[in-house]
């Protein structure tokens, strides 16, 4: 209808003025009509789009978005691994598993196995002429002070064991110039697998028991000698 | 022919070609009358019931003796029957009526057998009421936001089936040319719904899935029912109806291409932030925190496109009730979407976590944003469907003032009272809480007093669009043509 000559058409146009036409006159004074057209009327044309490229900042503010999220994931995934729940967790930090109970026989075990056996040999009995045995040895099942001592600081010279004398060296594994800086928790350990292995039935060597040790000889710095040892803390 | 052929045959809901547009839109207004002015009605009328329970559970929250001895009235169950009346019953509502009208219209088709529709728009409402009943006698589930009594699921899956199809239908007989970002959002949410429902009705309720994957589910569906349903329908109707009553187009297809393919690719994930601190694989969480951040993109992007459409035009959004509306909700979501995506910052998520401030976002997505698209959008579609004028722009005036000014009182107030409660739970001295929960709660008295103020001004808000609905409906002032469309402000050349 809007293209229709006489779409402007006003009801209060004369009879004879220009643009008059009786059809729409009638049309006009019909209401159904009107009601029918009025939302046809001013309808707009259906929603279109414009083609304005994306603003440029837009993509620097994506690109750090892009960025930020990279980083975010690579602290934060726990590596992807289903048994990590702990956001504070980072990579290598071995799982959310909790400390294994400490087994000082465990410890004690690899301990030897890396640091004495070399010398002691693995079933604890020694090298006859050269090395000392570990098994039945009152040197290490006697005195807990005793033996304490000798890992910290080391032996040096002849010592006799059940009958034998042996004239070697013995290394510190204490914290002197030259030793290998166990922490007590590891002299605690690799002594309580000593007196408890090869048929030793020695009670264990407690990490107090070390550390009191430890302060008691933080002054000596050169390795014990045998009749030293036995002058301090003589045979049983 | 066979019956089940001719059947299909007669789906095809393709116009007669050869029409002008303006005939085309006049014949799909006529066509679409009845079904979709029927959802509107059950709309409006869970709007009303919603809100009932919304301003019980408020009051109860400051004065927790008010209707205490009624066991169907307990805050747990009013919380519930409002959050599933407003959603499945409001929202969802208004959903098929505006998704379907605009789907009609863009597609240039409608609905054959429109009795199909009718009727399981009447079987979703019947499930609908089923389940806020069950709610209230008491058989809800322990579910946040699938409360309803799991048995009702089945009848709102197979309604909601026989509704949705009819948009498919439409998009799959549209006419030919350029898909509009509007049917973009439509068609998506369509597809979405359903399958974000269906699975976790499934894997939390029927065939219940071990463990904390039930509860990653749970959040999963209820953060996409806003974000893949309610989110996509009202950016749908803000595309349609801006460019529509401005007369002009969208300023930029390729905006709304990037708007609509970053909503569909991050939002799935967001939902997991809500587990922050949960006893669920670390992974999971940073990627729905990533995702979250990542929704600024459509937010953004968005934005830009409706600003830049409506820009210089603010007298005419301001005269016209679709558009002072829509304009409203469109803001509301730019500024929802950047809350959500710091909400999801872990920084952040340790105080608003299980707060009020999390319920004040919910408001912000779901009222600020969805339900006054939506209301913009009914302004707009009732006088083209019944032919008539709204009777009253006094009323209009009422609901627009009330609901915005409303859900502003009620945002600042559960933003802030939200922050402040978190702030104090996780206050700590020599690692044990400051505030005694009584403390909080306490503090957060004046909070949700303001609350129930704003609860007060959205229902008269809602009662005035219903009194101007239903009078609408009875037919008042149906010659109104003669002073043109009802405007809420004087503009010459403006439109509804």
């Amino acid at each position: 209808m809007s293209d229709h000559p006489n779409s402007d058409h006003k009801p209060d146009r004369l009879p004879n003025e220009r643009g008059f036409d009786p059809h729409e006159e009638a049309a006009y004074a019909d209401d159904t009509l009107h009601r029918v057209h009025q939302q046809l009327q001013r309808e707009k044309e259906e929603p279109t789009e414009g083609f304005s490229p994306i603003p440029i900042f837009l993509l620097f503010l994506f690109g750090g978005l892009v960025f930020w999220a990279g980083i975010y994931m690579a602290n934060n995934s726990g590596e992807f691994r289903p048994d990590i729940y702990n956001p504070e967790w980072k990579p290598g930090g071995g799982g959310n598993e909790t400390a294994a109970a400490w087994d000082p026989i465990k410890r004690g075990d690899r301990l030897f196995r890396n640091n004495c056996a070399a010398c002691h040999q693995a079933d604890g009995n020694g090298v006859p002429g050269s090395f000392p045995p570990l098994a039945s040895s009152p040197w290490v099942v006697g005195d807990e002070a005793r033996l304490v001592k000798i890992l910290l600081r080391g032996l040096q010279g002849p010592i006799e064991v059940m009958g034998t004398t042996y004239n070697g060296a013995m290394p510190s594994y204490g914290d002197n110039s030259g030793g290998a800086g166990w922490s007590d928790r590891d002299i605690h350990a690799i002594a309580t697998y000593i007196r408890q292995s090869w048929g030793n039935g020695a009670p264990p060597v407690s990490e107090e028991t070390v550390a009191a040790v430890r302060a008691e000889i933080a002054d000596r710095d050169k390795a014990w000698t045998a009749p030293e040892l036995l002058e301090m803390h003589p045979m049983e | 022919m066979s019956p089940l052929i001719s059947f299909f045959t007669s789906i095809d809901p393709r116009q007669k070609t050869g029409v002008p547009l303006k005939v085309q839109l006049s014949e799909i207004d006529r066509q679409m009358r009845v079904p979709v002015i029927m959802f509107l009605c059950f709309a409006v009328l869970w709007l009303q019931i919603g809100t009932f329970f919304a301003m019980v559970s408020s009051i109860k929250l400051h004065n927790p003796e008010f209707l205490g001895d009624l066991s169907w009235l307990t805050f747990g169950r009013t919380r519930s029957a409002h959050l599933n009346s407003v959603a499945y019953g409001w929202a969802n509502n208004a959903v098929f009526g505006v998704g379907l009208w605009i789907m009609a219209r863009l597609c240039k088709v409608t609905v054959r057998h429109a009795g199909i529709l009718i009727t399981a728009g009447i079987f979703w409402n019947i499930g609908v009421a089923a389940g806020v009943f069950g709610i209230l006698s008491g058989g809800m589930t322990s579910i946040e936001w699938l409360e309803m009594p799991m048995q009702v699921a089945p009848l709102l899956a197979l309604s909601y089936a026989m509704i949705g199809v009819w948009g498919v239908i439409m998009f799959r007989y549209r006419a030919l040319g350029h898909v509009y970002v509007s049917q973009w959002y439509i068609l998506g949410g369509l597809f979405w719904f359903p399958w974000i429902y269906m699975i976790a009705q499934v894997m939390i309720l029927w065939v219940p899935a071990r463990g904390t994957v039930q509860a990653i589910t749970n959040w999963w569906f209820a953060h996409n029912v806003l974000g893949l349903w309610y989110t996509p329908m009202g950016l749908a109707a803000i595309y349609y109806f801006l460019p529509k009553v401005l007369g002009r187009p969208i300023h930029s297809y390729y905006l709304s291409v990037l708007g609509f393919w970053s909503l569909a690719l991050f939002y799935n994930w967001a939902g997991v932030h809500h587990l922050i601190g949960g006893p669920i694989p670390v992974w999971l969480i940073s990627a729905g925190i990533v995702a979250s951040v990542m929704m600024v993109i459509p937010a953004i992007v968005t934005a830009i496109n409706h600003h830049m459409t409506a820009v210089g035009n603010a007298r005419a959004v301001w005269c016209s009730p679709t558009l002072r509306f829509i304009v409203f909700g469109a803001m509301s979501y730019t500024f929802a979407s950047l809350f959500g995506s710091a909400m999801a910052l872990r920084d952040i998520n340790v105080v608003t976590h299980f707060s009020q401030f999390t319920v004040g976002h919910a408001h912000h997505g779901a009222y600020a944003f969805f339900t006054m698209v939506m209301f913009g959008s009914v302004y707009f579609m009732v006088p083209r469907l019944l032919k008539r004028e709204w009777p009253s722009a006094a009323l209009i005036k009422v609901h627009f003032w009330g609901t915005a000014i409303g859900i502003g009182i009620m945002l600042f107030a559960l933003h802030i009272g939200g922050w402040i409660q978190g702030e104090m739970w996780n206050e700590l001295k020599d690692g044990a809480p400051v505030y005694s929960n009584l403390d909080v709660s306490q503090a957060l008295v004046k909070w949700f007093l303001s609350r129930s103020f704003a609860g007060i001004l959205l229902t008269i808000g809602h009662v005035a669009f219903l009194v101007n609905f239903v009078w609408m409906l009875a037919g008042g002032k149906s010659t109104r043509y003669k002073e043109g469309p009802t405007l809420i402000g004087d503009k010459e050349g403006s439109t509804l």
